[in-house]
């Protein structure tokens, strides 16, 4: 499974999680994801889920932090390390 | 001293309190003040419940009512409309509770004001804490303890506008608003505001270029990509270990702040504040000690701490050793030259400022049917500093685990805070215990 497919798959089971839905008609790489419906605390679940199937955490390896502000630089981080 | 005073220092025309509903100055606030006073007069204050909603108005309420009654009870939003709320009114027993009713017939707004503050008694100040198991326990302060750590600098107060993202009625919230008034500063409500992007929105319409979060809570307005080049002077980091990534990634954002973030022990009542930019603190404060602390580390790794001046704590018992130190249950581990905090002995999970006792959430998980035992332990995330897992051993091998992990998220939802539900459930054959019988939870 690609990443991409990895992460929209863990997306929908963090909002389940936290008992929030998607607040907007579909993920694009444009979705800002503090408007997507996810909280931080599903954000944060979704990091940790996503190191248990892929086995690394790209928040934690990097050297210069950067925090994602749309849904398209999320997948990007995790591409960019997967490569 | 009473908190009024705090005003004489402050010119009246200058903008005290912003937020959507409205904005006051030093001198509506005088009068404000006045007219709350006049309204007292002859109406037993002596204990006080204040449950407004509107922040402003809590807080004129709050500073009129300092060197009048003799205790308030600072009612936080989330407090008031909580079910425990009830049954901790009736323990207070207030004489008189400060509502919305009030606003029907708010008092008159005076012209005039005139002559010094003075206080007829100390006022008592009850905060309720953020309760990690249970009903939240009642803490009281007096003036005096609530602002012995506020700087009074009008001068360079002024220069500063501090934004305000959690309930001024919380301990956190209220040293904001507290050290804002003492320097004379503006304060930028946005703790009503419901999501972070629109808090970062009205901080920056405001020019707000100073503020006192979390981490995590840091690390949500970097992703909101609302702030970008806001003018940051002072940022401050605390409720929560910070991490050397939020650390770099402010610096990098906001190049011209003065970045602190604070380390505060509730146990040894201290708080210090570490502004290198490195995470962690100095391993040369265990030898210099610091802010007029001494510090050393036990031998089971925690941090002990000999406070320059030791408050005892509300039971009134002392925990200080033979040595005057008292150990304040966070490990540490030295590392290149900084003393770094690995979490609490205790095992206690902080979910982004949030604390979370294991044993309570082992409880509510060993209710679920097919549960043998369970380990409650933090895992380290990017996102909110520390996350809630849980080790599960099924009591019989041949268990369905998918139907039981979904089983018990749905008890731990429907039982527990958000923030305490496991965000990872692993199942085990075997939770370790120690040779007391005990779980061994490192």
């Amino acid at each position: 499974m690609q990443v991409r497919e990895v992460i929209l798959e863990l997306f929908d089971e963090a909002l389940e999680s936290t008992e929030s839905s998607l607040q907007c008609e579909e993920l694009t790489d444009d979705t800002v994801l503090l408007n997507s419906g996810l909280d931080s605390l599903g954000f944060a679940i979704l990091v940790a889920r996503l190191e248990e199937e892929l086995g690394f955490d790209p928040f934690v390896e990097m050297e210069e932090a950067v925090y994602p502000t749309t849904f398209g630089e999320f997948v990007a981080i995790y591409e960019n390390r997967a490569k | 001293m009473i908190l009024e005073e705090l005003l004489t220092k402050i010119s009246d025309d200058q903008v005290l309190w912003v937020s959507p509903e409205g904005q006051k100055t030093s001198g509506d606030l005088m009068r404000d003040i006045a007219a709350c006073r006049d309204f007292l007069r002859g109406i037993d204050a002596s204990r006080v419940a204040l449950e407004l909603a509107d922040s402003i108005d809590a807080l004129t309420w709050m500073i009129a009512l300092d060197g009048v009654a003799e205790v308030v009870f600072l009612v936080p939003d989330s407090l008031r409309s909580s079910d425990d709320y009830g049954s901790l009114k009736a323990r207070f027993q207030p004489t008189l509770s400060v509502d919305e009713s009030f606003s029907g017939n708010a008092p008159e707004k005076r012209g005039d004001f005139s002559g010094n503050p003075q206080a007829a008694v100390n006022t008592r100040w009850v905060l309720a804490t953020s309760g990690t198991t249970g009903t939240p326990k009642l803490i009281e302060h007096s003036t005096d303890s609530l602002t012995r750590t506020c700087k009074l600098d009008p001068d360079r107060g002024r220069d500063f506008i501090w934004g305000l993202v959690y309930d001024p009625f919380r301990f956190a919230g209220l040293q904001v608003v507290l050290q804002s008034l003492a320097s004379g500063s503006r304060l930028v409500l946005c703790n009503h505001i419901g999501n972070v992007r629109d808090q970062a929105a009205f901080l920056r319409e405001n020019n707000t270029n100073a503020l006192s979060a979390t981490p995590s809570y840091w690390r949500k307005l970097l992703m909101s990509g609302v702030l970008g080049d806001q003018q940051f002077r002072q940022i401050t980091l605390g409720g929560e270990p910070a991490d050397q990534s939020i650390l770099n990634a402010l610096k990098a954002a906001f190049p011209n702040a003065r970045i602190a973030h604070i380390y505060a022990s509730t146990e040894a009542g201290v708080g210090f504040s570490v502004t290198d930019g490195l995470v962690g603190f100095p391993v040369q404060y265990l030898d210099q000690g610091v802010a007029g602390n001494q510090l050393r580390i036990s031998e089971s790794g925690t941090l002990l701490i000999k406070p320059e001046r030791y408050v005892p704590s509300a039971g009134g018992t002392s925990m200080a050793n033979s040595d005057g130190f008292i150990d304040s249950g966070d490990l540490v581990a030295m590392r290149n030259e900084r003393v770094l905090f690995l979490g609490r002995d205790s095992g206690a999970i902080n979910v982004g400022g949030n604390k979370v006792v294991p044993e309570e959430v082992e409880a509510v998980i060993r209710e679920v049917d097919g549960v043998g035992e369970v380990l409650v332990k933090p895992k380290g995330s990017g996102v909110m500093g520390q996350l809630v897992t849980a080790e599960i051993q099924p009591r019989t091998p041949d268990t369905d685990r998918a139907a039981l992990k979904k089983e018990i998220m749905s008890h731990c939802r429907a039982r527990l805070e958000k923030y305490k539900v496991p965000a990872l459930i692993r199942f085990v054959t075997e939770i370790e215990h120690n040779p007391t019988g005990k779980i061994s939870r490192k």
